[in-house]
């Protein structure tokens, strides 16, 4: 009777699967990635020529450098007074700025000509406190795409966070 | 010792030595979560963009980024080498040969030897990814003189790794001893090397004081395996006390609490607590899903009562067992109907989407064994693959559908061009306007001319002019008679001031008239540069219409390479399917393969309890029931 247990038992278990051509498809999968990053790189220009066309096209960039004075939690983009964004940040992707990373907040259109751009950034700042500050820039547009660089970083000597708006 | 679990730890330790893989695919490839604070000093804003990318871990938008910056302009970069980045987001994202080559081309062409001593690192955890143990070694070994602090964890926990596949227990714990205190790198470590263990016999009762993970619910269920490897491995020892409270440390929610009380069972079996024993597996036996625990559950359960000397009992459990083992045939026949190749039920599975939609139909899903096949390396690999395949499928998709909106918006633009343009032969205009230009610049070189001229013919009317030539006539007449001795004094005042007056008129209107002429000019001037700018427009219109034109062509291929990789990734996904529609069809012939051992096993239980009965009833005068009068009481 205890032998038929075993066999019985021990036939219970499924046993192992086949071993298959996993690499050759590995490398099929691979070739598909590369196409999909190229055909997504042509896609991206194509948007960027139809949508945004140089000659009217905007771009505000956030950057951070150290941050030891302010945990941004978000930031309001005004584009001649009007609202163009409104982004909350993870904190995965305030660590991805503080790392050097930089995020391309808004991609627009404008005319050519002058053009006054406001951020209202909110977060933490010095000694925990609540923190909303604005920073004001006046642009000209011209044929060229505008690439303007929000800069956030800390100032040593008041110990403050310090905001401003740069041309690229 | 009448149970053989080992084939079913032997599973369990090479499942939990993939399973202690996994973090480190994502821990090993991550190269950029290594970098720290202010080692980037970004210049380019569109390199910042990639960073932004790669540090939240989405590393096909980073690598997509980059191949826009590269497609326009060389990458401006300060700090860590951009090329190591770009070797960590290959790496990341599974494009091992472009990792590969930018690992190999960055140590063998930088001088800086920390540069280089990531490049090998890179190398050595691509090819530990891959598999190639030795090459990994290698690299590593090169790492070694110049460890970052940065890779210094990762780094001995590859090697310790690699020591334990090579049996070197000394060398594991000098690399171990290296990985800083607190890392959760050791918790995998020290799994690790208990299933070395236990695959070599050398489990010690000291083993379970390993401690037990805090937060992590991946080193958690890593260690709820590790302990039911262990039980199973102590009741193959003979230790049932050590196998009792290894199974006892699993977790009352892990998904292997039925093999553990199942191993608990067993283990109160071989103490000779049969009663205990019995209890527990006809508890188990009582389980919803006739999965294989349960199945054995049952025939243990008929053991345990056969030891315990009720052989009545313990045939009611067999011929109970038999009926609900033909259930079970049929409902794996229910089950793999919906497994067929495209049913919704089958994507769950195989995808890991959600067992809902098969638990409609058929509750087996939960089976332990399809769980354990579906974790299976060759399997899981398989499942990956269909799974990255199935989502860049998804992205072609998308990609495909941005196309179509790109188009119709090209297409309204074209027709709103179009209908602005109408009628207009835009050659006839263009020949119009030159005309009309050449004929106002030609006026205009005229009345230049005549102005430089001072010709009263361009400017002043035709009878001032006669009235003119009247008055200059008359004046020479005149003078004629006064040379011939004649008094025209009178007649001589008269017509000089008639001629006076007659200049100051004339030279009135010629004033007037260059002055209407140059307005006249200007004014033509004005029609003729806004006929112009119209034209222009026009002309602008149609180059627009040739540009949209373009476009469209450009999208139309675009479109056609997109189709052509969604042909090709279907072909792969078909292939993979196709190898695990016959892994399912394996795994179910199986699964009746065993059941019906199970029915041949109990059948001949029965009549060889029913024989000992029979002969003991001979001596006894004991009447017991047969088993076909069992089989028509269930």
């Amino acid at each position: 009777m205890k032998l038929i247990y075993v066999a019985l038992l021990c036939s219970l278990f499924v046993g192992s699967v086949q071993a298959q051509k996993g690499q050759s498809i590995n490398k099929e999968i691979q070739a598909l990635k590369r196409q999909v990053i190229a055909l997504n790189r042509d896609l991206f220009i194509l948007e960027e020529d139809l949508l945004f066309p140089t000659n009217t096209q905007i771009a505000v960039y956030v950057s951070m450098d150290i941050g030891h004075f302010f945990e941004l939690d978000g930031i309001e983009l005004m584009v001649d007074g009007v609202n163009v964004t409104h982004y909350l940040y993870t904190q995965k992707q305030v660590l991805s700025l503080k790392k050097g990373g930089i995020q391309r907040l808004y991609l627009g259109n404008v005319s050519q000509g002058k053009h006054e751009i406001t951020a209202i950034l909110r977060g933490v700042g010095p000694n925990k406190r609540d923190y909303k500050i604005g920073t004001t820039g006046n642009f000209n547009k011209d044929k060229k795409a505008l690439s303007i660089e929000l800069k956030i970083s800390d100032s040593l000597n008041k110990e403050q966070p310090v905001f401003e708006l740069v041309k690229r | 010792m009448t149970f053989n679990g080992l084939t079913f730890y032997h599973g369990l330790v090479r499942k939990a030595l993939l399973i202690t893989l996994l973090p480190f695919i994502g821990v090993a490839s991550a190269l950029a979560d290594d970098i720290k604070d202010n080692q980037h000093v970004v210049t380019d804003l569109g390199y910042g963009l990639v960073l932004f990318h790669y540090f939240q871990g989405d590393h096909q938008a980073a690598l997509t980024q980059l191949a826009i910056i590269e497609s326009k302009r060389e990458v401006k970069h300060l700090g860590v080498s951009p090329e190591l980045v770009k070797g960590g987001m290959s790496l990341s994202y599974g494009l091992y040969d472009e990792a590969n080559d930018i690992f190999d081309r960055v140590s063998a062409s930088e001088s800086s030897l920390a540069v280089k001593s990531d490049a090998w690192f890179g190398s050595g955890k691509l090819q530990y990814l891959e598999g190639n143990w030795q090459a990994a070694e290698q690299d590593f070994e090169r790492v070694d003189f110049a460890v970052s602090n940065e890779h210094k964890d990762d780094l001995y926990y590859f090697k310790a790794q690699l020591a334990l596949k090579n049996n070197d227990v000394d060398a594991y714990h000098t690399f171990k001893s290296k990985i800083s205190n607190g890392n959760e790198l050791h918790g995998y470590l020290e799994h690790n090397f208990l299933l070395t263990k236990i695959s070599t016999n050398t489990l010690s009762i000291d083993d379970l004081l390993v401690p037990q993970p805090q937060d992590s619910s991946q080193l958690n269920a890593l260690a709820d395996r590790s302990y039911l490897a262990m039980g199973y491995a102590f009741i193959a020892l003979g230790s049932q006390d050590a196998a009792m409270s290894a199974f006892k440390k699993i977790a009352l929610d892990s998904y292997l609490i039925e093999p553990a009380l199942l191993g608990y069972g067993w283990a109160l079996n071989n103490r000779g607590q049969y009663g205990q024993a019995k209890s527990l597996f006809a508890r188990l036996a009582q389980g919803k899903d006739l999965n294989s625990y349960v199945q054995e559950s049952i025939l243990a359960s008929a053991y345990a009562s056969q030891l315990l000397g009720d052989l009545q009992s313990s045939l009611n459990t067999l011929a109970s067992g038999i009926v609900k083992f033909d259930q079970q045939k049929t409902h794996l026949l229910v089950m793999q109907q919906q497994l067929s190749k495209g049913s919704d039920c089958y994507n769950a599975v195989v995808l890991q989407q959600s067992r809902l939609i098969c638990d409609k139909g058929a509750s087996g899903f939960n089976d332990l064994a399809l769980i354990a096949m579906l974790s299976d390396s060759q399997f899981a690999t398989s499942r990956e693959q269909l799974q990255q395949v199935n989502e860049l499928d998804v992205q072609f998709q998308r990609q495909l559908a941005k196309l179509k909106t790109y188009e119709n918006m090209l297409a309204d633009k074209q027709q709103t061009t179009q209908s602005r343009l109408g009628d207009i032969d835009l050659a006839q205009l263009k020949s119009k306007v030159d005309d009309f230009t050449a004929h106002r610049n030609k006026l205009s070189e005229r009345i230049k001319a005549a102005k430089q001229d001072h010709m009263s013919t361009f400017f002043l009317p035709q009878t001032q002019l006669q009235h003119h030539n009247k008055i200059s006539a008359t004046v020479a007449k005149l003078e004629k008679l006064q040379n011939n001795g004649q008094k025209v004094n009178d007649l001589a005042q008269r017509l000089d001031l008639l001629r006076r007056s007659f200049l100051w008129q004339s030279d009135y209107n010629y004033a007037v008239n260059v002055n209407n002429t140059q307005q006249a000019l200007n004014r033509l001037d004005t029609d003729l540069t806004a006929l112009i700018s119209m034209y222009q427009r026009f002309i602008k219109h149609v180059d627009q219409v040739a540009n949209i034109d373009q476009e469209i062509a450009k999208i139309g291929e675009l479109r056609q390479k997109i189709t052509l990789q969604r042909q090709r990734s279907r072909r792969i996904s078909a292939r993979i399917e196709q190898d695990f529609k016959a892994k399912i069809s394996e795994y179910f012939v199986q699964r009746h393969h065993v059941l019906d051992q199970n029915i041949n096993a109990a059948k001949l239980a029965m009549i060889q309890m029913q024989d000992a009965a029979f002969k003991q009833s001979q001596q006894t005068l004991l009447p017991i029931q047969t088993s076909s009068e069992i089989g028509e009481s269930q």
